[in-house]
């Protein structure tokens, strides 16, 4: 189910009048089944089939943490309880997302040796969200396998937390220690709580539907025409530059409504975005952008593997590790690993310059060009991640290469006005952090809304699935 | 002093519980405030927005959703408004009277959308009435292909004596993506999505009424809103007017690809086992080329039936305007009966002789090459 559907609207409708009487402290048990049976249907609305797998992988890591916490800390059967959750869960996503892939890679590679054995291809629908909801239980499991966490008793809770709705499909990535401790906490209806939820529900469907939406009309439209060869570097530079605002309008547009819709429901979802564009090295921008995977594959990932404790050498490996099964995570293709071999390759470069404290300490003009060289690298990335294939990826930066000057499609411009939202955002988010500007506060905060309101009445783009429902 | 009192915990002093009180009252009334200044900045704009359309010559610029009326009566449904309905009521079976027309046609007409604005409903009417026929036009917009019309034929068990296909890129045995999400779904979910857009298309049209829709107006994008009718499956376009486009058809040689061949003959292998006969036809367009079509059906063995015609015009760009569209069935429907003709001799022929007719009249072949050469 899209949150941009009249169904969404109606179930939510519902499950808030839930709030209003039957779960006023938020922690009433009828309020709980209510929220459960919401997401239930919310989820099974794609493919009811689908409901199964995650009632899988929820039961496996619930038992499987349970079991893990009877047992002595060091014991190779908590480590084999460990083992299979993960197997199990990491079965399913490669089943369901990489099989395909694998099986297609290996025709092709037997292919190219000259042996032309018949391989299956697997056309599998993806089950939505899987790649999130996977990664929340396995964090579960991992956090009590290191004893960081107590396991639930309470099945309802475990199962909601991993399917709680306005997260389920596309994130935040939320750690089963921030969340199933709200399930105790009371948490009264307030005006406040509602104004905040609001504004964000508000500024994310604004972000997708006015920005995200209007500027995936000219993208869907030309980004094969510019790989193809039929735009000149200036339209080429644009539309790439058009596809990074997309992609941050869409998948920041749904992480906001996600969390207003939380906070309406009584929970807090961790922020995801932190004005990306923003970010002054490869480093601080993983601290900004999807922010909850990027944690994730730290905590999870990245330090399993060693972290920085191996020395430099291995910590080169290890983020380059991370960030090329980063890629994979998006998406089995060998775009999506270029995408991630790219950013893995700019933070070991930037790690051997010693850039990625934002060049803290350097002079300031190497910082600002050092800012400059990340959004280009990021920019070129996203280039990547957008193209069918690697190939019409490199053909899309030679275009740009090309630097044959002309004027861009008058189109292409008129999708630039789409811009204007995101960049001012992240200017307001620039003299926040700099300290020239205070917070927004509320006042500042519904005026912005009112007139966000009415461009989502006045200036909504034609629909458009979030681009991040097929990871 | 009572038990209960000592585990509570202490009265906070009189002070600053009225400082707390004091407090909560000053926030709760910002953010009263706040949301007070959030609707009239929302309604302001909204208001402004409004004006500055309809006071300025901006009022020229119209929006298709707020001026097409749908059609009196109940004979036709909303089939796309931005978003193909049709999909999900014929796939679904949703219009209960659409469904039957469908099962009870002798002649199916199936393409894509150049097809669909091509075949208006009232020369089709005429003529087949005049015959004693009845058919249906089962023609998909939104880059549909074979695979999407194939799966209803079959999920219907539709046994019509012709299937007459526009064969411009029809066969690539492929479902388009939207396709692919309809076939996905299940009945609850397509009769939800169908009523959601309903109810989407009513809001669109109240709320346009007088708050303008800038990126249309700005863009002046070309809107369609289409209504199919349940009798026949014709679409009833309303569009706000474009310019029209003479165009002449390709004419260039044109190679057809074993894929789609083999695509084609898989279809016509579907029909075949529903007792159907299968007519290939081309409706023309800029980037249509009739020798390609005339080179299937020869492969085939099937008629190709494909009126030349001079001074056509698109609406669009693409699909054929009313007055060219009329021409184009009309002259369609005279070698569709001359073919018939033709077929209904030979089969005569053939029954006097008890023999069961097993391939396509010599007519079709004499058709596919009139075009060849």
């Amino acid at each position: 189910m899209s949150f941009i559907s009249y169904t969404f609207v109606a179930l939510f409708l519902v499950v808030y009048a839930g709030r209003l009487l039957i779960g006023r402290r938020k922690t009433e048990t009828p309020y709980v089944a209510l929220l459960l049976l919401a997401s239930c249907a919310f989820y099974a609305w794609h493919v009811p089939a689908y409901l199964l797998v995650l009632l899988t992988s929820t039961v496996i890591d619930y038992f499987a943490a349970l079991w893990m916490v009877r047992l002595p800390e060091r014991s190779a059967r908590r480590r084999l309880l460990l083992a299979a959750s993960l197997v199990a869960n990491l079965g399913m996503l490669g089943f369901f997302k990489y099989a395909g892939f694998a099986t297609e890679s290996i025709g092709r590679v037997l292919g190219l040796l000259g042996l032309g054995l018949p391989v299956g291809t697997l056309d599998v629908v993806l089950p939505i969200g899987i790649s999130f909801y996977t990664f929340q239980s396995m964090s579960y499991t991992v956090d009590v396998y290191r004893g960081q966490l107590q396991p639930t008793r309470d099945f309802t809770r475990f199962l909601l937390y991993v399917c709680f709705f306005p997260q389920l499909v596309a994130g935040p990535i939320v750690r089963a220690r921030d969340f199933l401790y709200q399930f105790a906490r009371r948490r009264q209806l307030s005006l406040q709580t509602f104004n905040a939820g609001l504004y964000l529900i508000v500024r994310g469907y604004f972000l997708k539907v006015v920005c995200a939406n209007n500027i995936a009309v000219c993208v869907d439209r030309y980004w094969d025409a510019g790989w193809q060869g039929a735009l000149n570097s200036p339209a080429l530079l644009l539309l790439a530059i058009l596809f990074s605002f997309q992609i941050f309008c869409d998948f920041e547009g749904y992480s906001s409504i996600a969390r207003g819709l939380a906070n309406l429901l009584g929970f807090r979802l961790p922020l995801n975005f932190n004005n990306p564009y923003l970010a002054t090295s490869f480093k601080n921008f993983w601290q900004r952008w999807h922010i909850t995977l990027s944690q994730w594959l730290r905590d999870y990932l990245y330090l399993p593997l060693g972290g920085n404790r191996g020395g430099r050498w291995r910590t080169l490996t290890n983020l380059m590790i991370v960030m090329l099964l980063g890629g994979l995570w998006h998406g089995a293709a060998f775009h999506f690993i270029v995408w991630g071999g790219i950013h893995g390759a700019a933070l070991v470069v930037e790690r051997l310059l010693g850039l990625e404290r934002a060049g803290a300490g350097r002079p300031r003009a190497l910082r600002i060009a050092w800012a400059v060289v990340v959004q280009f690298g990021v920019l070129a990335a996203w280039i990547f991640f957008r193209s069918p294939w690697v190939s019409a990826g490199t053909a899309f930066i030679r275009g740009i290469l090309a630097c044959d000057l002309a004027a861009p499609p008058t189109e292409i411009l008129w999708a630039g006005l789409f811009l204007l939202p995101p960049l001012l955002m992240h200017l307001r988010g620039l003299a926040t952090e700099r300290g020239w500007l205070p917070k927004s506060g509320r006042v500042e905060q519904a005026l912005a809304a009112g007139v966000m309101g009415a461009a989502l009445i006045t200036c909504y783009g034609p629909d458009s699935a979030f681009i991040y429902f097929q990871f | 002093m009572p038990l209960g009192a000592t585990l509570c915990e202490p009265p906070a002093p009189p002070r600053a519980a009225a400082t707390a009180a004091r407090c909560a009252g000053s926030r709760q009334r910002r953010e009263r405030r706040s949301l007070l200044i959030g609707i009239a900045a929302c309604t302001l704009a909204l208001l402004a927005s409004g004006l500055a359309w309809k006071l300025t010559p901006l009022r020229e610029r119209r929006l298709a959703v707020a001026d097409v009326r749908p059609p009196a009566g109940h004979e036709h449904y909303l089939a796309y408004d931005g978003f193909a309905l049709d999909h999900y009521v014929l796939y679904f079976g949703l219009d209960q009277r659409a469904t039957q027309r469908l099962r009870a046609a002798d002649v199916l007409i199936l393409g894509n959308s150049r097809l669909m604005f091509a075949m208006r409903p009232d020369n089709l009417r005429a003529h087949f009435a005049g015959h004693g026929q009845s058919y249906y036009v089962l023609g998909f917009g939104h880059g549909e292909r074979d695979r999407f019309p194939r799966a209803i034929i079959e999920r219907f068990d539709l046994r019509p004596e012709w299937v007459v296909v526009n064969a411009d890129g029809f066969f690539v045995d492929e479902l388009s993506d939207f396709a692919r999400s309809v076939v996905q779904a299940f009945p609850l979910k397509a009769r939800a999505t169908y009523y959601e857009r309903c109810l989407d298309n009513a809001v669109r049209r109240a709320v346009h009424r007088c708050i303008p829709h800038w990126v249309s107006i700005a863009q002046q994008r070309r809107e369609y809103l289409i209504y199919r009718s349940r009798e026949d499956g014709t679409w009833l376009i309303e569009a706000v007017p474009g310019e029209h486009v003479g165009f002449t058809p390709q004419s260039g040689e044109q190679d057809i690809t074993p894929r789609e061949l083999a695509a084609a003959r898989q279809f016509q292998q579907t029909l075949a086992g529903h007792g159907t006969q299968l007519i290939l036809t081309c409706v023309p367009g800029p980037d249509v080329n009739p020798r390609r079509a005339a080179r299937l059906a020869a492969a085939l063995g099937v008629p190709l039936i494909y009126p030349e015609l001079d001074n056509l015009a698109t609406c669009d760009g693409s699909h054929l305007t009313p007055d060219s569209a009329t021409r184009f069935v009309s002259a369609f429907l005279r070698e569709l009966d001359a073919f018939w003709a033709s077929h209904a001799a030979w089969a005569d022929e053939v029954a006097c002789e008890s023999v069961r007719p097993e391939r396509a009249p010599r007519a079709t072949a004499a058709h596919s090459r009139r075009l060849r050469h």
